[in-house]
């Protein structure tokens, strides 16, 4: 009995042991014969589209970002077109509104420039000139196609104290500014060094590019809002529903990494208008701000005015503490403003300003 | 007219025992259970009905309405009621796993008649935790189809989701043999033993401390960036788990004929309450020192009046972080009181009060103050929305269901090998 026990199991041990062995072999032997590039083409993982499929015909040469930015333009006119139409049938074909939107409409282009070589971006601000007007932030909405029902905002002035720049309890509904005693500090997307927010992602939607600005795939966001989590600076906002645009404010130039029109339940937040700046521009709220207290430029190009600033007069960043590296500096410029004399009209000792 | 009869004796082949557990849990009954059946299947019919029809709506139907706007969560506040219940769940699966450490690598035999308790706990667990976190995630198809596709590996949120299904996998296993070989009348295999308990122990603790990993090392949330977050979840958890294993056999050993715990494995399971309540309230004492002794950083006092003072009209954490320290406490001094630990109404209450205390410990307490006030230290309140309560009530009512019918499989099982077959005799 206890023979023939054991005679099974050996039999068994020794099949075990050829199946294994015939199996190694065919695994070696396929390794070594197949080709490495297809193996690898074959084990990339397979895009989100395709899986859905929604796969567009597509030039061949073509990176698959600008593949996906090819299809979506198509997507956007024909929502964007919808649209117009509703207007103009409801305000008639010579109305303004419909001349606009369909203006805009035929105008949409959604691009997915890569970043240029050697080049790192960073911005600066000047906390002595900011006057804290807020007009980055509105013109960031316009530039960035923001859902408008939700109110995001990319960029939060808070106001502080001058006494101590604790970011504690800021103002941020003011509806006056400046104040003599307070300074006003913008805060949006640090585009960090070492940034959390790319770190704590599942799945490696939002990534930093190695021009340095941090993005997110809209269409990879899963919207676990980790990344909210994880960010230091409250700079990611959720489009806690279905995103709306008016199309007579819709911004036809888009970046399928940036300002794109959102879909529902993903994170956004800012890219330094990644649609402005990877062409040679600068971002809106650089171009808006009345008092020019925006900086940005390539941190390795040694005649950018963002090196000159950061070298004249030293720059610090929020939350060091955080160990996140932004590179996006505040410093203290030359000229405090408002001097007091300019908002009480009474006159100081010493020099006049 | 019940569609399908239940068999009336069973084979040895696997196929039989799910056959088994599918009658003895959804054939078999008195009307009371299948009253309690229904009412948990409608209010987890509601709560789906919620989930896909009104808070994800725009994406399962592609509406323009509903949305996670229907919730009180906000860009300050993005993780709320059903994060705080996924934690605490969580810890509730990890703790089944000490009857199954007293039972299998301790080999107490009163815990062997009872570890697969543990299991069915932790599988309803589970899947409560899976269910809620499919609620809060904003597109949770595409994270089906993404994450295990492109998984990132630093990020804890993927070993969580490891963790959790292999968990969930491993203690379904366990019920399934253990299950199969109770009904049959045959003790468990050591083959089968000391491999499960070799991996599924580790992962115990695993799922729970990366569970905290997601948390404790963020350095926007001050209130968490502690090392302690981790043991103290840990900690909490070793008391809930068991204290709710202990009211499950309290209660079948008074409502199930014949059924019998052993002294020993109440009194063992007392002294694990305790002894991790103590520890748990002694973290919380060592937080409080770090925090209010001396100075600390600005924002982190900030949240941390959020939860023991309840600035900004968060009155209900604090009331909930209180509870938990003065329950935790009454607990603790009761079950030092031998006449009261030694009677099973002293255990149902000590179990009970265990239970509430840890509730309110773990779940929103934990996790709301650390987004008030938020990173530009804007204190923007939350109270979770009816939505979310309807959500959360709905996913507890599908894991109160699995947890129902699979712990009367169990407990069928338990009674076949231990109370009416050879195992009696031991």
């Amino acid at each position: 009995m206890a023979e023939e026990r054991q005679a099974r199991v050996d039999e068994t041990r020794r099949s075990l042991l050829k199946a294994a062995a015939v199996l190694g072999g065919a695994s070696i032997i396929s390794f070594a014969a197949v080709d490495k590039d297809k193996l690898k083409a074959v084990l990339k993982p397979v895009a989100l589209e395709e899986v859905l499929g929604e796969t567009a015909e597509a030039a061949e040469d073509a990176t698959e970002l600008e593949r996906r930015a090819k299809q979506k333009e198509q997507e956007i006119k024909k929502m964007c077109m919808a649209e117009a139409e509703k207007i103009c049938k409801a305000q008639g074909q010579d109305s303004p509104a419909c001349k606009e939107a369909t203006k805009r409409c035929e105008m949409i282009k959604v691009k997915a420039t890569p970043p240029r070589k050697g080049v790192r971006f960073a911005m600066a601000l000047d906390i002595n000139k900011c006057i804290g007007c807020r007009r980055c932030a509105y013109a960031c909405v316009m530039e960035n196609n923001m859902d408008r029902e939700l109110r995001i905002e990319w960029i939060k002035v808070v106001g502080l104290p001058r006494e101590e720049l604790e970011l504690l309890n800021p103002k941020m509904d003011y509806t006056d500014a400046p104040e003599r005693n307070m300074v006003y500090i913008p805060m949006a997307c640090m585009h960090c060094e070492d940034p959390p927010c790319t770190m704590v992602c599942p799945v490696v939607a939002t990534y930093k590019e190695p021009d340095g600005i941090v993005v997110i795939d809209y269409d990879r966001c899963i919207g676990c809002r980790y990344c909210m989590t994880a960010c230091p600076y409250g700079a990611r906002r959720f489009n806690w529903k279905k995103p709306r645009v008016p199309v007579t404010e819709l911004n036809p130039n888009m970046h399928i990494l940036g300002n794109v029109v959102r879909q529902p339940h993903v994170v956004e937040k800012c890219t330094w208008c990644i649609q402005r700046t990877r062409d040679g521009g600068v971002p809106a709220c650089v171009e808006v701000c009345p008092v020019g207290s925006r900086v940005f430029g390539d941190l390795n190009d040694p005649a950018s005015p963002i090196r000159r600033v950061i070298e004249e007069y030293g720059a610090f960043v929020l939350r060091p503490e955080a160990g996140t590296k932004p590179r996006f500096f505040y410093y203290f410029g030359p000229a405090r403003t408002p001097k007091k004399e300019w908002v009480t009209g009474e006159k100081e000792g010493g020099k006049k300003g | 007219m019940p569609l399908l009869k239940p068999k009336e004796s069973y084979g040895e082949s696997w196929l039989d025992t799910i056959r088994y557990i599918i009658d003895k849990g959804l054939l078999e009954g008195s009307k009371a259970y299948y009253l309690a059946f229904a009412a948990l299947l409608l209010l987890g019919a509601y709560g789906l009905y919620l989930w896909i029809f009104v808070q994800h709506a725009p994406i399962f139907l592609g509406a323009d309405y509903g949305g996670m706007i229907t919730t009180a969560l906000s860009d300050s506040v993005p993780w709320g009621l059903y994060v705080s219940f996924f934690v605490f769940w969580v810890g509730v699966a990890a703790a089944g796993i000490v009857f199954g450490i007293a039972a299998y690598a301790f080999g107490h035999p009163g815990f062997k008649k009872v570890a697969v308790l543990g299991e069915v706990q932790a599988v309803a667990a589970i899947v409560t935790v899976l269910l809620l976190i499919a609620a809060d995630i904003g597109r949770p198809i595409r994270a089906m189809i993404l994450m295990p596709q492109l998984p990132n590996l630093r990020s804890m949120l993927d070993w969580d989701f490891v963790v959790l299904t292999g968990y969930l996998l491993l203690n379904a296993i366990g019920f399934l043999v253990t299950v199969h070989y109770y009904r049959q009348d045959k003790p468990l295999p050591r083959k089968f033993i000391v491999p499960f308990i070799i991996i599924a122990a580790p992962f115990a603790i695993g799922i729970h401390t990366v569970t905290a990993f997601i948390s404790q090392a963020l350095t926007a949330r001050p209130y968490w960036l502690s090392p302690l977050l981790a043991p103290r979840y840990v900690a909490t958890a070793f008391a809930s788990g068991p204290a709710i294993l202990l009211l499950a056999l309290v209660l079948a050993e008074r409502y199930v004929k014949g059924f019998k715990v052993d002294e020993d494995v109440y009194r063992k399971t007392m002294l694990v309450i305790t002894g991790a309540l103590v520890v748990g309230l002694y973290f919380t004492l060592s937080e409080l020192h770090e925090i209010y002794w001396y100075t600390t950083e600005p924002w982190k006092r900030e949240q941390a009046n959020v939860a023991f003072y309840g600035y900004y009209g968060m009155g209900y954490i604090a009331v909930m972080m209180w509870l938990w320290i003065s329950l935790g406490v009454a607990a603790v001094i009761l079950a030092l009181i031998p006449s009261v630990r030694n009677s099973w109404q002293g255990r149902l209450l000590i179990a009970l009060l265990t239970i509430i205390a840890v509730v309110n410990e773990k779940t929103m307490a934990v996790v709301i103050p650390a987004y008030i006030p938020d990173p530009l230290g804007r204190p923007i309140p939350y109270y979770p929305s009816p939505l979310e309560v309807g959500i959360t009530l709905g996913m507890h009512g599908i894991g109160l269901l699995i947890y129902l019918v699979l712990a009367r499989v169990a407990i069928d099982a338990i009674m076949t090998h231990y109370f009416r077959g050879s195992g009696a005799h031991h």
